[in-house]
């Protein structure tokens, strides 16, 4: 037995639940992550529009084809242009990109790369373009 | 047949008959026997205030009774402080002997006595007022303290809380009030509310303890029990008893419990919604835009 005075007296109880579960969602609305990206930077010794006016670009999985753009390209001294291709739908982990220049619808350069995805984050990819 | 009448009318008394069986004793000058009775009956649970106090006006009567000593005298001058612990007005004195009468009537004009009237039984989750007051003999302006412990039923913790007693308009009329939920009071529901007062002079000495720490006066906090709703002389300020009508059963749909799960679920689930509905972030576009794979 022992005697203690009423201002030492812990205090009644805390709403720790409460704080749990703000700081649980405070973690869940940290957890919230953009799609998984790559940022392709297309490069290459190729003056706009005098030797190539327009690029293509096509994605391929394993042997299938599944995505494809064209872009005509700005003026430029040289190529040196950006893209982003986002895993917005299906996942893809590995992914092999295609690139062709064209002048007047004739080809004249490629370039290629192999790129994978990564959950939440942009990969940056670079291709150079050859002729 | 007989074998067996003979040895219950051997057997000893029973524990309701002893008390009485302690008066004849003490009527009839056997002051050694009776004190032996009162010890049995003392130890018994269930004695009420008043059965307590008659026990120590017989046992200081006892005591006086058998050849003087100064242990004898002190026993009884203890046996006589108690019966005022237990009845403030002394009334079970009247079942005394003289010498035990006149014993007391010295102790209230040399010593300081803490009185209260204790009581057995209170509502639970209302405020209650601790009194006090002084009588006998005292110098100088007393310090009184009120150190209680409420414990749930079964528990055995006793760690005791001390107050200060505020003196009131009344004349040697101390009090301290224990709300629910301050100080370690309980909010509500079964509780055993154990305390005592102490008086200490102006350099510390205690003069007096109303219980103790080992040996607490003993209220039980009650939202049940009957004798609960009709007692207001303490707890309320002490304003006239009124009955007390047990209020409507409460729907299930409003005990807290549910309010608060009910509730809880509402505010989780809109946070989660709202952060749900917010975009995604998105990956920053390239000088030819982006390209979203199917």
């Amino acid at each position: 037995m022992r005697v203690i005075d009423a201002a030492q007296r812990p205090p009644d109880g805390t709403p720790w639940g409460v704080k749990r579960a703000a700081l649980l969602l405070l973690l869940l609305a940290a957890c919230k992550q953009q799609d998984a990206a790559l940022m392709i930077t297309v490069t290459g010794p190729f003056i706009i529009p005098a030797e190539a006016d327009s690029l293509s670009m096509e994605v391929y999985e394993s042997s299938n084809q599944i995505a494809s753009q064209k872009w005509t390209l700005p003026v430029q001294a040289t190529l040196n242009q950006t893209v982003t291709v986002v895993e917005g739908g299906a996942p893809h982990p590995h992914v092999k990109l295609n690139f062709e220049l064209y002048k007047n619808d004739i080809v004249v350069g490629q370039g290629t790369a192999p790129a994978d995805f990564q959950d939440g984050t942009t990969v940056p990819i670079s291709v150079t373009m050859s002729r | 047949m007989l074998l067996l009448l003979a040895f219950l009318m051997a057997a000893p008394a029973q524990d309701a008959d002893r008390l009485a069986n302690a008066r004849s004793l003490l009527a009839a000058g056997k002051y050694a026997d009776a004190l032996i009775d009162l010890q049995a009956v003392s130890l018994m649970y269930g004695n009420t205030l008043r059965e307590q106090a008659e026990l120590q006006a017989l046992r200081a009567t006892a005591l006086l009774g058998l050849p003087d000593s100064p242990k004898h005298r002190q026993d009884a001058a203890d046996a006589v402080i108690a019966v005022y612990h237990v009845d403030p007005d002394g009334a079970a004195m009247a079942r005394a002997s003289d010498a035990a009468r006149q014993l007391a009537q010295q102790i209230r004009s040399t010593r300081l006595l803490v009185l209260t009237d204790r009581i057995v039984t209170a509502r639970s989750g209302r405020p209650l007022r601790i009194r006090a007051r002084l009588a006998g003999a005292h110098v100088g302006e007393p310090q009184l303290s009120l150190d209680y412990s409420a414990q749930r039923a079964g528990s055995d913790d006793t760690d005791f809380v001390r107050i200060p007693m505020d003196r009131t308009a009344a004349p040697d009329t101390y009090e301290a009030w224990l709300r629910p939920g301050v100080g370690g009071v309980p909010g509500g529901g079964e509780h055993l509310l154990l305390y005592y007062i102490e008086a200490e002079g102006p350099d510390g000495t205690l003069l007096d303890s109303n219980g103790s720490a080992r040996d607490p006066i003993r209220l039980t906090l009650s939202d049940t029990l009957p004798e609960a709703a009709g007692i207001a002389a303490l707890d309320e300020g002490g304003r006239p008893a009124h009955p007390v009508e047990p209020p409507p059963p409460v729907p299930w749909y409003r005990h807290y419990g549910i309010i608060g799960t009910v509730a809880g679920a509402i505010v989780v689930g809109s946070v989660v919604a709202i952060i749900a509905a917010q975009p995604k972030p998105q990956p920053q576009n390239g000088t030819l835009g982006k390209v979203d794979l199917p």
